[in-house]
């Protein structure tokens, strides 16, 4: 089946729905791009061509499950299993339909930037700017609504007219973005039915033979691996999905527009979902109740591959979407997100050590089905959803509660009490003190700084204030009256402690005193229990001091807080977790948007905060080659007995500076820049007439003595001095000082380029023909040997399932000569310039080619300019021919072209196709 | 169709023998066979007037409005009143016309919830946690109560009842306001008054 049938096939059919639907053909996929580690971290910085949409229809389900329960129906699981069916297939029409018509250029693409000067759309800019701290947006609802209601009007002009109206959008603004129409497969859908080599890119850095071949296999049976995305066979899972969409990588501009794109899907997506009539075409039953679900919570957007959907940003919006890959995982790295006491996403990018990449990393392999897969994160996910929201939820109404009915001068006169009895030598006012205390100069004593900045911070943020409903409190009036509680207790506790009045108990059973998060905070364990009572009794009240519901009394958790004490711990506590639920904030409670995250790719992040550079190590590779023909034409020809050797140390990120613009919480990496430390060589040899020598360095790492590449007999002496100096300011901020070294070492080495160099001094000649060659050939070993690295030079290989299963068909396997030109997403030809001209006419037409052949029209000439490609295809007995030009036999597209429009057949029963083929090309 | 997000509510008890009007969450299906959700307002024989004047019908059914994000986990709103509604309100003992409840149920974006509304993604449903919640709201010790919430775009300038009433019998219904103990609504009542 040739690329063309991936051609947006309008297939409707009216299904028992109701409702005709559009469906989408998939025999055809975006070829599969292999990556390494820095090309994978490369490839973030670009839109992807390839997404999978998660859909979880929990919600829904669960819905029409109550209504069945309701109304009596005589078979709720029956209706909910149809129902469900339904809304899977609206949304996915819902979403396919926002992206045709983005493609079509019937809406304009949203920008992701608002912050240029060129803006064109600045009703849009604007209605953001004043609706980025609402939860919702009624302005933004009538705008899209004006824009759905302008895609309506078919006439391109009339069109056009509309939409600037409506906010001054360009030509620019919208699909097509240069002077050709968009080809009509520009867009692909495929359900995931399960994890086959069909997504092997997502498991291996590089493709074998082997691997073709099971990806030509699982191509020719793709009918076990994935199905129409409007499939609606009783097989098919209706509870989650895994959709597959796919723009054509060859759209123009899409680099410069990618990322606008599924910005504007994931945004018009959301609105047309409530507000157009998609949903109710798709299920004229249900829509209403469908329009209640919170859609936003049901489905995820992720990158397909190492590229990404939104710009990654070193930002808590961007680190923190990506962390959710953890849910993914069988065996999460880290358990930060249920934490008291989190890292942050910004400090275990520090931690973490150098990962794989495209190692399955999802562990999308380990279920047989693609829906198990979705159920087993999305347990993970919701779990841990609920947990943060259930934190942040309770505790800003305990601190609520709390701060209206228990004030600080309370708390204060209680804590005097505890200290007066303290001093009477009553034990149970001496551990309420001490733990209560403790508490709270862990969490609010400003000296330490250990979270007192963090919590004002988190309560002065207006990530926080979103979250609440009732926008008249300000969360930091929360933080004033917590920041008053600790001003008047602490000097209290100063006090105890001077008169030496606060006594722990035993420090066997210390630990059990403390709440859950000091507990893990300060013995990096928690218990799940409360505080033993035995240790903290409260000794100042018999009733409880604070109720939730005063007007029920004491009752089953109706109790805030037994005494000033308990009460100020549960304040202290409250605070923590908000603090704490708040670091992962933008993942779970993210009721705005969908989420989309780059969860294949942990490189995303660590390349957005420049703790990784993809390109650094080639960077590198050339410097050391510059560096080395320099010192071979300096010091290489002649018997000058000094060799420098340049070396420059990695850029390292050792912490980030934490910023606030526009709302938004922004890390700047604090880089320990890259420094070029010098290593002098002297070679001792020709002055004592020994084979002796003598480096001096400034490197971290004594130097190598042996500078001349071969190493002889040798007997070295080295030495080194290094001081680190280690700064803390506060828990989550250790920073290390660079490093300062100095290194020296002497040594003997008996090896041949030490000897002919002692020998040329002896002899008198200035030229040293051996020392030169060998220098000259260490700085190319060297090079080659740094550009062979395969995780840090960035490498890929794309290969089209399509194209394999061609050469598989034809070969019936696929042959190791044909793999650098299916690497390259070709089929395999005579050579890559062939490969090349049948992709283009292939990709164009829709005709598969049999063979091709480029020959010079003049051989004598051997013009790359002056060639012509011969392609045989199932049309015709003969062949076509169209000139061509390619240079380094094509080995990359740049260098590639073919005029299609110049279509030529010697034969007269391929001559007549060519008038029909010149409307195609 | 308008979507709504949940803005605010406020509560309305029953406890009194002054109205006997039965309201509670239904569905309603329309003649192309479309599903709502609705509330029914239903008055017993020989006190049909309320009804007739509405609906024209001793019951009626009035379509809820379509209520944005509210089938899933993302409502603190809907989070707090399915979890802990007894704690964080009470029931002020000011007693709401019940006329206006009637006018603000047919003229305001409005839904209705009971401890086994679709909304209900809390709480676990068969063992009656929310029930407990509920009842927790009613002075009088009814056996069912609902809450009525008001929807708005614009959030602040809806109001909202919080209605109690058994099911089975229709025994009373004189509506309360609720006072509200904690923070997360707390300028309702004087939305109301204005």
């Amino acid at each position: 089946m040739s690329k063309s049938n991936r051609l947006l096939r309008i297939v409707k059919f009216c299904s028992f729905l109701g409702a005709c639907v559009t469906s989408l053909d998939t025999q055809a996929m975006n070829p599969l791009r292999f990556t390494n580690r820095a090309q994978c971290a490369a490839d973030s910085e670009r839109p992807a061509t390839s997404i999978f949409l998660i859909l979880d229809s929990y919600n829904a389900r669960k819905m029409i499950h109550n209504y069945a329960i309701a109304t009596g129906q005589p078979k709720p699981e029956s209706l909910t299993e149809s129902a469900g069916r339904e809304y899977r297939l609206a949304v996915t029409h819902n979403t396919l339909t926002v992206m045709q018509r983005l493609l079509q250029g019937r809406l304009p693409l949203l920008p992701t930037n608002l912050a240029g000067n060129d803006l064109q759309a600045r009703r849009y800019r604007k209605i953001q700017s004043d609706c980025s701290s609402k939860l919702s947006c009624p302005l933004l609802h009538e705008y899209l609504g004006q824009l759905w209601q302008a895609s309506e009007i078919k006439d391109l002009p009339a069109r056009l007219s509309r939409l600037s109206q409506i906010d001054n959008f360009q030509a620019s603004d919208f699909f097509p973005l240069g002077s050709k129409p968009l080809k009509p497969r520009s867009l692909a859908c495929y359900l995931v039915k399960n994890f086959s080599p069909l997504q092997s890119h997502l498991a291996k850095t590089q493709a074998s033979s082997q691997d073709v071949e099971e990806i030509a296999k699982a191509w020719m049976n793709k009918n076990q691996h994935i199905t129409d995305c409007y499939d609606q066979s009783p097989e098919i899972s209706n509870s989650s999905a895994i959709l597959q969409i796919e723009i054509s990588p060859t759209i123009p501009n899409w680099e410069k527009v990618g990322f606008d794109f599924w910005n504007s899907t994931k945004i018009i997506s959301t609105w047309a979902w409530r507000k157009a009539e998609i949903t109710e075409k798709m299920s004229p039953s249900y829509y209403r109740l469908f329009k209640d679900v919170a859609l936003e919570e049901s489905m995820m957007f992720i990158p397909n591959g190492c590229m990404s959907i939104t710009p990654q940003k070193c930002d808590q919006t961007t680190l923190t979407e990506n962390s959710i890959r953890e849910f993914a995982k069988i065996a999460p790295t880290h358990k930060d997100h249920s934490l008291y006491s989190p890292l942050g996403p910004e400090q275990i990018l520090l931690k973490q050590k150098p990962a794989d990449v495209n190692d399955d990393i999802l562990n999308l392999a380990t279920e047989k089905s693609a829906e198990g897969w979705v159920q087993r994160f999305r347990k993970q996910f919701s779990a841990a959803r609920g947990l943060s929201r259930n934190r942040i939820q309770h505790s800003l109404q305990v601190l609520h509660r709390l701060s209206t009915s228990v004030p600080s001068q309370l708390i204060k006169e209680g804590f005097e009490k505890l200290l007066q009895l303290s001093r009477e030598k009553n034990k149970s006012a001496q551990y309420s003190l001490y733990y209560a205390c403790q508490e709270l100069r862990l969490s609010m004593d400003s000296r330490f700084n250990f979270y007192s900045e963090s919590i004002k911070s988190t309560f002065e943020s207006t990530g926080l204030s979103q979250l609440m409903h009732d926008k008249s409190r300000d969360p930091s009036t929360l933080f004033v009256y917590l920041r008053s509680v600790a001003d008047t207790t602490l000097p209290i506790w100063d006090l105890a402690a001077t008169e030496r009045l606060t006594e722990p108990p035993s420090p066997s059973d210390s630990k059990e005193g403390f709440r859950p998060w000091a507990q893990e905070v300060l013995f990096s364990e928690k218990s799940a229990q409360r505080p033993d009572s035995g240790l903290i009794d409260s000794v100042l009240r018999t009733k409880p001091l604070a109720l939730w519901n005063t007007a029920l009394g004491v009752v089953a958790n109706n109790t805030l807080c037994y005494d000033e004490a308990d009460c100020l711990r549960a304040a202290v506590e409250a605070a923590i977790s908000v603090n704490s639920a708040m670091k992962y904030a933008s993942a779970f409670h993210n009721s705005k948007s969908i989420n989309s995250g780059s969860l294949l790719n942990p490189y995303a992040e660590l390349s957005a905060c420049k703790i990784y550079d993809p390109w650094l190590k080639t960077k590198k590779a050339y410097e050391e080659l510059f560096v080395g023909l320099v010192n071979t034409a300096l010091f290489g020809w002649n018997n000058t007995p000094i060799y420098i050797d340049l070396h420059r140390t990695l850029p390292q990120v050792t912490s980030f500076k934490k910023l606030i613009e526009d709302g938004q919480i922004r890390f700047s990496p604090q880089v320990q820049a890259s420094e070029v430390r010098a290593t002098l060589f002297a070679d001792l040899g020709p002055l004592v007439g020994v084979p002796c020598s003598l480096a001096i360095t400034d490197q971290p790492k004594t130097p190598q003595i042996n500078p001349y590449f071969f190493a002889g007999i040798s007997l070295n002496y080295c030495d080194s001095m290094s001081e680190v100096v280690t700064r803390a300011s506060n828990a989550q901020d250790i920073q290390s000082d660079p490093q300062k070294n100095k290194g020296f070492c002497v040594g003997c080495t008996l090896s041949l380029i030490s000897a002919e160099s002692t020998a040329s001094f002896y002899s008198g000649s200035v030229i040293a023909p051996v020392k030169f060659g060998i220098h000259l050939f260490r700085t190319i070993s060297n090079f080659v040997s740094a550009k062979s690295d395969v995780v840090n030079i960035p490498r890929q290989m794309t290969v089209d399932p399509v194209y394999a299963s061609q050469v598989f068909r034809k070969f019936g396997s696929i042959p190791e000569s044909c793999i650098q030109q299916i690497g390259k997403g070709l089929s395999c030809y005579s050579d890559a310039c062939a490969a090349r001209a049948a992709d283009a006419f292939e990709s164009t037409t829709g005709i598969e080619v049999q063979s091709a052949l480029v020959m010079d029209q003049n051989p004598n000439l051997s013009n790359p300019n002056n060639l012509y490609v011969y392609l045989k295809t199932s049309k015709c007995q003969g062949e076509f021919r169209f000139p061509v030009t390619c240079r380094n036999k094509a080995d990359e597209a740049k260098h590639f072209e073919i005029q299609l429009d110049e279509i030529w057949s010697y034969e007269k029963d391929c001559q007549k196709h060519i008038p029909e083929l010149r409307n195609l090309l | 169709m308008t979507v709504l997000h949940i803005a605010f509510y406020l509560g309305v008890m029953s406890s009194s023998v002054t109205l006997a009007q039965e309201l509670r969450s239904s569905y309603l299906t329309n003649s192309t066979g479309t599903i709502s959700r609705a509330i029914k307002l239903a008055c017993p024989v020989g006190q049909t007037e309320v009804c007739v004047k509405q609906c024209g019908a001793p019951s009626c059914l009035i379509e809820e409005a379509a209520c944005m994000s509210c089938a899933g986990t993302q409502s603190e709103l809907l989070r707090n009143l399915f979890t802990k509604a007894n704690f964080f309100y009470k029931s002020s003992h000011l007693i709401v016309p019940h006329a206006k409840v009637i006018e603000t149920i047919y003229q305001l974006p409005v839904v209705l919830l009971e401890p086994q509304s679709p909304f209900n993604f809390y709480t676990n449903v068969r063992k009656g946690d929310s029930k407990n919640v509920f009842q927790g709201l009613c002075p009088d010790g009814s056996l069912n109560a609902s809450i009525v919430v008001g929807l708005d775009e614009s959030i602040f300038n809806v109001l909202f009842t919080c209605s109690k009433f058994n099911r089975r019998k229709v025994v009373r219904n004189t509506l309360y306001f609720v006072s509200v103990v904690l923070f997360i609504l707390s300028s309702i009542a004087s939305n109301y008054k204005q």
